[in-house]
């Protein structure tokens, strides 16, 4: 009885794969294989134009240093946005879950990054970033912690732009921290920590032999995400300094663009789509095979 | 004395708390009080925070001058539909996932899918936009809502996978057991369990087609343009106008913040119902 | 228990249906979705292009059995408001209908190229900037019969030639666009700073005509009005953005130091290592370090240098002539009754502007070709309507026109520049994106200080070469 159960239980469960599998073809796998044909190919600019050479694009890519300028400052900027936002995420989170007047409406409030469309968002940094019609630097220079109000300039500065995009993404980002971890710790049981808290434990170790082993497949989960995320960031640095100033904050999306539409270099900016797609491929698999448990996530 | 710590930590954690939401929502504040704030105030090498003469002119003028209506329209519709349609199928795939794991096919689904995330955007929208002229889909919804639906696949699987993964498989076989079949489990049993789950991914799954903007301005024109691409139309090379993009930007989250403090609830409330546990 | 989730299911359910229900109910609705109305193609066009012009709506007028074409333009421009403008009687006089697609500028290259490539027939008619016409040409129509020679001669040879790729002329100019001088004439009519200047330098403070002068004046300018430490208003302001027109601007300044060709000239020899390029650098420099321009330059561009002349924060700025109405607005400047134009100030080699005009072109892959053309006609002969617009335009004649130049002084400053010899163009290449990023990182180095000038220069041209080559 029970192998006639499994075994239709696996078919049916393969039929559940099936939507999104022809989705997925259609979506992705169609462009992308495109994307893979384009780079064995040279282009005219008008695309009109096509000639075949072979792997050329994607030696020229890895000889290209602006390229690896590129993976360089992406490298930073995940490394850093991601850091911040977890570390506020999850402060936010457990402080929200601790519980006060009012947290539920802060809850919601904590979201209002994500309500504002990714240019709207860009251009309000920008303009808050700005030396010159900026917010920042008034309040600033009111409240006396700067000498001028052009004194900090955010985006003329090439380290200070830098981190003018963190600032920004971290932004849009951290809510997404907050609002899983906060999920994933009202999912803990309370039991635990009144066991530990019996047995004479802190609230740091709790948090530090409860709360973090319990959660550790879902930030495992999210900092992928995010770090993902963090990659193939685009809208809000291309709003606040398109790359600038000089190359300071041209992460390879934002080098990745400039081949692909602003110079149509569509067989070079395909390569490296490609080349780019594969990095973040291989750190992905690295990251989850030493981190995340096979089967299943549980301790 | 354990009564007294407790309440200094509890104000800490307030006041920390208060001080975190002011920095989070200031930028939104700021572009809601630009948004009452005369036109030329809006941008000016003398900003200030508070508007100093508050006006409806930025919105009067952001109504009448684009059709806003429509774009709005194109917005909820592709991004409301293709939400739904993505929760759908993605957790019918999530499960498959979950329930196969360590089955081959599980395994490499779920790397496809996590392949699926690390695509740059632009890869896909410029062969898209070729693709639509030549499908005859250029500038329609329907494309939109496809597209979408698969955008927000390789997320919804993702995170839906996670949570499926902390059920417990026990509930299912008992229910097999007593002669349920796949479907019948998935639908009665797994689903209402994984509400919780369901809830907040699909907020944030939701935002993403709402927002976006690169994909939307290769493949519509002018009938099924969305709202962000309309609103990039407003930074124009010509003037820094700021004035009317933020009274559009506000009225644009205002569903994004309706939809938030509904499914916010349930989110509180499911949590205690114990389905989703460590 | 088991209730309490039965609640929420049922909610997060009917939310689905609700928004199932209703967006399916509304993409039927007419003008929203694909779906097509039964109506007449023509019919369902005038609505289209009622919800889509910004004035009130007045009644269309459709004529039965009329093509309709597409224009692609620019979002917020000359062309977009122009052809708002005109579209109703231009239907009316030819039975023709007009559907106008507006997208920012990084969109209508895109389309544009994808469009060349798929060849739908999308659009007929677009108005694209110079630079691109390189790139494009070899999916333009030929419009070589379509104006009489004498109509021809209305447009100065540097616009024309902008349009002329391997002979043939693919692009009719729609507006020509350069960088003029806007000064404050509170400032400079000024008594008391007339004295305190002739103290000061030695001669008598009038508008900049060479570039010592401009130098003088702007670190002149430059001060503190109301004592609390800060400088509130500067001499002058320029672009040095990524991205902005760093690079133009730039160019113009070589020119105006006499360099026969900018960046590299029609056999790809490279210039932009010779003398002029780099006195014109030196001299952006020297602006930098006399503290003349804010120090946030490299957040700027010419809207936003424009916004900062509106505002009063600077006393001359070079941006271009058609933001003249919008400085001479009094709901968007608080300059507006106080600023005059003039031609940039001279180099070495006079005064002069590198032109950055507009064309009407008619796409190979349309499909109404006959109608199209006869677009761009019409707009050729009613190309008051674009000065009428945005101040600027590109016919000489209409600098005949008094009821047109009274209120759009800029009008003659700006043909009268372009009319020099040594407003030379930019390059005419397809790589114009490339190397103008790769100058633009160089200028930004130097001006920062980062490298001397002649270094900047020196790696540009290697860069430049590679791009080209």
């Amino acid at each position: 009885m029970k192998k006639r159960s499994w075994f239709s239980r696996s078919n049916c469960l393969m039929l559940f794969l099936l939507p999104t599998a022809v989705l997925y073809l259609l979506f992705y796998v169609y462009p992308i294989g495109k994307l893979f044909m384009d780079s064995l190919f040279h282009y005219n600019k008008m695309r009109t134009v096509r000639s075949f050479i072979g792997l050329d694009n994607y030696v020229k890519v890895f000889a290209d240093t602006a390229f690896y300028e590129s993976s360089w400052i992406t490298l930073r900027y995940i490394f850093f946005c991601v850091l911040v936002e977890l570390v506020l995420g999850f402060a936010i989170a457990l402080s929200l879950n601790k519980g006060f007047l009012g947290d539920k409406l802060a809850r919601s409030l904590f979201m209002t990054p994500l309500m504002l469309a990714p240019v709207v968002s860009g251009l309000t940094w920008k303009f808050m970033f700005s030396s010159q019609f900026g917010i920042f630097n008034q309040l600033l220079y009111k409240a006396g912690l700067i000498s001028s109000p052009e004194a900090v300039l955010w985006l003329s500065n090439k380290s200070l732009a830098f981190i003018a995009c963190c600032i920004a993404h971290i932004w849009v980002s951290t809510p997404f921290f907050i609002i899983t971890i906060l999920a994933g710790l009202k999912g803990i049981a309370k039991e635990l920590y009144e066991a530990a808290e019996i047995d004479g434990a802190n609230k740091a170790q709790g948090l530090l032999y409860i709360t973090i082993p319990s959660l550790k497949p879902l930030l495992v989960t999210i900092i992928l995400l995010k770090a993902i995320d963090a990659a193939r960031g685009f809208d809000i640095i291309w709003v606040l300094a398109q790359g600038g100033p000089g190359t300071a904050t041209q992460t390879l999306s934002i080098y990745l663009y400039k081949n692909m539409v602003t110079y149509n270099k569509a067989g070079y900016s395909s390569a490296m789509a490609i080349v780019f797609m594969t990095m973040i491929m291989i750190v992905a698999r690295i990251f989850l095979k030493y981190l995340k448990p096979q089967g299943g996530g549980q301790e | 004395m354990k009564k007294k710590k407790r309440r200094l930590s509890g104000k800490v954690n307030f006041l920390f708390c208060m001080v975190m939401l002011l920095i989070f929502v200031f930028p939104y504040l700021n572009i809601f009080f630009s948004s009452f704030k005369p036109p030329l105030q809006v941008v000016s090498t003398s900003p200030t925070f508070f508007p100093k003469t508050w006006t409806l002119e930025n919105y009067s003028e952001a109504f009448g001058k684009m059709n806003l209506f429509r774009f709005f329209k194109n917005s909820f519709i592709s991004s409301s539909v293709s939400t739904v349609l993505a929760l759908a199928v993605g957790s019918m795939a999530a499960y498959a996932i979950s329930r196969l794991k360590g089955r081959k096919i599980a395994n490499s689904f779920l790397t496809f899918t996590l392949f699926m995330r690390i695509i740059p955007l632009i890869s896909i929208a410029i062969p898209m936009f070729s693709i639509s002229l030549s499908a005859g889909l250029y500038d329609k919804i329907i494309l939109l809502i496809a597209f979408y639906t698969a955008f927000q696949l390789p997320f919804v699987i993702w995170m839906m996978q996670s949570f499926f993964d902390s059920l417990p498989e026990e509930i299912e076989e008992a229910a097999m057991v007593d002669g349920c079949n796949t479907s019948q489990v998935f639908t009665k049993i797994v689903l209402p369990m994984a509400g919780t789950g369901l809830a907040s991914t699909a907020i944030l799954s939701f935002i993403m087609p709402w927002n976006d903007f690169l994909f939307a301005l290769f493949v519509t024109g002018t009938k099924a343009k969305t709202l962000p691409v309309a609103l990039s139309e407003l930074v124009t090379a010509f003037e820094v106008s700021l004035a009317p993009m933020t009274a559009i930007a506000v009225f644009f989250s205002i569903p994004l913040i309706i939809l938030t403090m509904f499914l916010q609830k349930y989110i509180i409330n499911g949590m205690t119902a114990g389905g989703v546990k460590g | 228990m088991k209730m309490r989730k039965n609640n929420l299911w049922k909610r997060i359910i009917s939310l689905s249906m609700a928004m199932l229900l209703g967006g399916t109910a509304l993409t039927g609705c007419s003008g929203g979705g694909g779906d097509i109305t039964p109506q007449t193609e023509v019919e369902a066009t005038a609505t289209q292009k009622q919800d889509d012009t910004k004035e009130g709506s007045t009644e269309a007028v459709v004529s039965a059995g009329g093509e309709t074409i597409s224009i692609l333009v620019e979002s917020g421009s000359n062309a977009e408001l122009t052809m708002r403008a005109i579209s109703e009687q231009f239907t009316a006089d030819t039975g023709i209908n007009i559907n106008i697609e507006a997208v920012p500028y990084s969109g209508i290259y895109d389309k544009l190229s994808a469009e060349l490539v798929a060849k739908t027939g999308i659009y007929d008619v677009a108005t694209i900037d110079i630079v691109w016409i390189p790139s494009l040409y070899p999916g333009l129509e030929p419009l070589d019969g379509l104006l009489p020679e004498a109509d021809l001669n209305d447009y100065a040879l540097s616009l024309l030639d902008g349009g002329i790729m391997e002979d043939t002329l693919y692009a009719i100019p729609a507006w020509a666009n350069c960088k003029i001088m806007y000064y404050r004439t509170d400032l400079f009519n000024d008594a008391e700073e007339k004295e305190n200047f002739k103290k000061e330098y030695g001669y008598e403070l009038k508008v900049p005509e060479t570039w010592q002068e401009f130098r003088d004046a702007a670190k002149f300018f430059t001060r503190d009005t109301n004592g609390d430490g800060n400088i509130d208003i500067y001499g002058t302001s320029f672009s040095a953005m990524i991205g902005a027109d760093t690079t133009q601007s730039f160019l113009d300044f070589a020119a105006q130091a006499g360099s026969p060709a900018v960046m590299f000239d029609a056999n790809n020899e490279i210039m932009v290592t010779n003398e002029a390029h780099k006195e014109a650098l030196d001299f952006l420099i020297s602006l930098k370090q006399d503290g003349s321009v804010p120090d946030g330059i490299f957040e700027m561009g010419a809207p936003e240098n424009q916004k900062m002349f509106s505002e009063g924060k600077l006393a001359m700025v070079y941006v271009w002539a058609g933001m003249c109405p919008t400085i001479a607005d009094p709901e968007k400047s608080q300059v507006a009754d106080k600023f005059g134009v003039a031609h940039v100030a001279a180099g070495k080699g006079g005064y002069a502007a590198t032109p950055a005009p507009w064309y009407n072109v008619v796409l190979q892959s349309s499909k109404n070709k006959d109608a199209a053309e006869l677009l761009v006609k019409y707009l050729h002969e009613h190309n008051g309507e674009y000065a009428r617009q945005k101040g600027i335009a590109a016919r000489n004649s209409l600098l005949n026109d008094p009821e047109l130049n009274k209120p759009n002084p800029q009008l003659a400053v700006m043909m009268d520049t372009l009319a020099q010899p040594q407003s030379v163009g930019r390059p005419k290449t397809e790589y114009w994106n490339e190397v103008r990023d790769a100058l633009n990182v160089q200028i930004q180095s130097a001006i920062m200080g980062e490298i001397d000038s002649e270094t900047a220069l020196k790696n540009a041209a290697l860069e430049i070469e590679k791009i080209i080559k």
